[in-house]
């Protein structure tokens, strides 16, 4: 069985920084909702993330979020019972926790060996990756999953420990996603936890330590959190950066989706004005950790193994489209899931123009677009080693894996708009 | 890297593709000309779109939304209950070899101060020694010797290396990565 429980140390670690920002930024929180925990806890995850890659960027990233909280307000909004959230929460956590606690997947292996060397201490994983010499695998990666994950693992580096770090980090992952789509009255909950659910292959992820789900769902829960924060809901205002710090430290995939949901929804107008800087300075905070991490690698002579420039190959773009659609197409991997995405965001950007909530349909949409954009650019301008990753169709079920959750969204956007009396939607 | 029936039902597919797909070799597949599955989620798109743009009630629709994905998710929870390796019935038997060539690999290579892998003939292997051995590195390690079988017949010292897999079988599949010691 996963013990789940050794990341119960890490959380009300990170929880305690966070209700610490909280209430030196001057403008606590009046909201006291498992969310507002939740993001708590996330501020400290963030914390910890900048810290590890280095102990100036902690401090920055501190200050940062005491800022962004005195800003931010404590408006609390319109109730909604977290009361489901938190029981869909308790059954993912047993189905987790019946696992046997043994990484069982090629890259959870791989991922699980830095969290080793993070759990012997907060910044042993910055060290070794700096190391040219340090020969760890892939060079030049963030170190914000290992951290996690070893933390969550409570510093130890046994194997059902590490495992059970990375299962509490998935966890994390699917409480954050819950509890902010709760959260988001104009979004149909139910829809969007079904295509979720009912693409098979996240199942399989939800039990390794792979981080392409807990990037996914983070990055679903960030779109919510700015979207959701245009209601004067100070609780997703706080955590919105917060995430960005934390995905950008997972893969630097993270800083990709800050970014262009970022731009999807100031494209759309879908973001209130007074937000507009708050969703700049998410994307300053994603950028900053991922720069500062480059920075210490190119100082340190070590360079990302699979994340750099290396040439314009666009004479492989057939064939890296053909396998996606090939991955897209799978229904035993994803089910109907995919197809009804397709579908909400074809009707999303082909329709007239309509209301807010019409405009943050298009923003996602055009956001899961353009992520696929950026991932084929970056396939084109990078590596041969990775673009055979994609060629060979082992690197598209996954990156769609991460995608699943931002889409769903999309599907639950469309629903939960319609669901709204046409009074409200559209006021006159 | 999947199996004759088309699945993943072995422990070295599992850690090698068993993330990347739920049952597709998606090796085997890469490159071939797309087939059928497109035109079905196509179709399958089409449905949707029609199912979201219905005037019918957002509930009634709702119902429908679930009803096609509970329906098109039936051959992917087959594959995950019935047919992989990590089904529920066999997962744990799977695990219990990761373990053992880990914990094998590990407690040598704790027990004389570090280790390396010298013949890597079992791909799925290469990971589990990548954390097996990550914090245990010194400038004079001990070999390792990976044979294609090596996590369904584990690991034994021999003399002065560890041996994992039969080796009659293991010459055949891998080169040997560095100095014999």
């Amino acid at each position: 069985m996963t013990a789940l429980w050794l990341a119960l140390g890490a959380v009300s670690l990170a929880a305690l920084v966070g209700w610490i920002v909280d209430r030196i930024s001057g403008a606590p929180l009046r909201d006291r909702s498992p969310l507002a925990w939740l993001t708590f806890i996330t501020h400290g995850l963030a914390a910890l993330t900048a810290t590890a890659m280095h102990p100036l960027l902690g401090v920055v990233a501190l200050a940062a979020l005491v800022m962004w909280s005195r800003r931010s307000g404590t408006g609390l909004p319109e109730g909604t019972p977290s009361g489901p959230a938190i029981a869909v929460i308790a059954v993912v956590g047993v189905v987790i926790t019946l696992q046997p606690p043994v990484p069982m997947a090629w890259d959870e292996l791989v991922w699980l060996a830095r969290a080793r060397v993070g759990a012997e201490g907060p910044l042993a994983l910055a060290a070794r990756s700096l190391d040219p010499h340090g020969g760890l695998t892939p060079a030049g990666y963030p170190i914000g999953a290992g951290v996690l994950q070893a933390a969550f693992a409570g510093l130890d580096g046994d194997l059902t420990a590490l495992t059970s770090g990375t299962s509490a980090l998935v966890l994390f992952a699917v409480a954050t996603f819950v509890l902010v789509l709760r959260r988001s009255t104009e979004i149909a909950w139910g829809p969007v936890a079904l295509v979720v659910m009912g693409a098979p292959l996240m199942w399989v992820h939800l039990r390794t330590g792979m981080l392409d789900l807990p990037l996914g769902l983070f990055a679903a829960a960030f779109a919510m959190a700015l979207l959701g924060a245009g209601r004067g809901d100070a609780t997703l205002v706080r955590l919105a950066p917060a995430l960005a710090v934390v995905m950008s430290g997972l893969k630097d995939e993270g800083a990709m989706y800050v970014v262009v949901i970022v731009l999807g929804c100031m494209g759309q107008g879908s973001l209130r004005r007074g937000l507009r800087a708050h969703a700049g300075l998410a994307v300053l905070v994603a950028v900053a950790v991922v720069g500062a991490w480059r920075a210490r690698l190119m100082f340190a002579g070590v360079s990302a193994e699979h994340h750099a420039a290396a040439g314009f190959a666009v004479g492989a773009l057939p064939d890296l489209l053909r396998e996606l659609v090939r991955a897209a197409s799978d229904l035993r991997d994803f089910g109907a899931s995919l197809a009804l995405v397709v579908a909400a965001m074809a009707m999303s950007l082909l329709t007239r123009r309509g209301d807010d909530a019409m405009a943050s349909e298009r923003a996602l949409s055009l956001a899961w677009l353009a992520c696929i954009g950026c991932t084929l650019l970056a396939l084109v301008v990078g590596p041969d080693a990775v673009r055979s990753f994609a060629t060979s169709g082992t690197l598209w079920p996954r990156f769609l894996v991460q995608l699943v959750p931002l889409g769903a969204i999309v599907v639950g956007a469309r629903l939960g708009r319609e669901a709204v009396p046409a009074h409200v939607a559209v006021p006159a | 890297m999947n199996d004759e029936n088309d699945c993943i039902t072995s422990t070295e597919a599992l850690v090698i593709d068993g993330a990347n797909g739920v049952c597709r070799d998606v090796r085997a597949d890469a490159g071939a000309p797309l087939g059928l599955e497109v035109w079905l989620t196509l179709v399958l798109v089409a449905v949707a779109a029609v199912v979201l743009r219905a005037r019918t009630a957002v509930a009634r629709r709702r119902w429908i939304i679930a009803l096609m994905l509970g329906a098109a998710a039936i051959p992917g929870t087959h594959a995950l209950l019935v047919l992989r390796a990590d089904r529920p019935t066999t997962i744990y038997a799977h695990a219990a070899r990761i373990v053992a060539l880990h914990d094998a690999v590990r407690s040598y290579a704790t027990e004389h101060g570090c280790a390396e892998v010298v013949r890597d003939a079992c791909l799925a292997c290469r990971p589990i020694a990548l954390l097996a051995l990550v914090d245990r590195r010194c400038s004079d390690p001990m070999p390792i010797e990976f044979h294609a079988d090596a996590l369904e017949s584990g690991c034994e010292a021999r003399g002065a290396r560890l041996v994992c897999g039969h080796a009659s079988r293991g010459a055949l599949g891998g080169p040997a990565l560095s100095r014999a010691r």
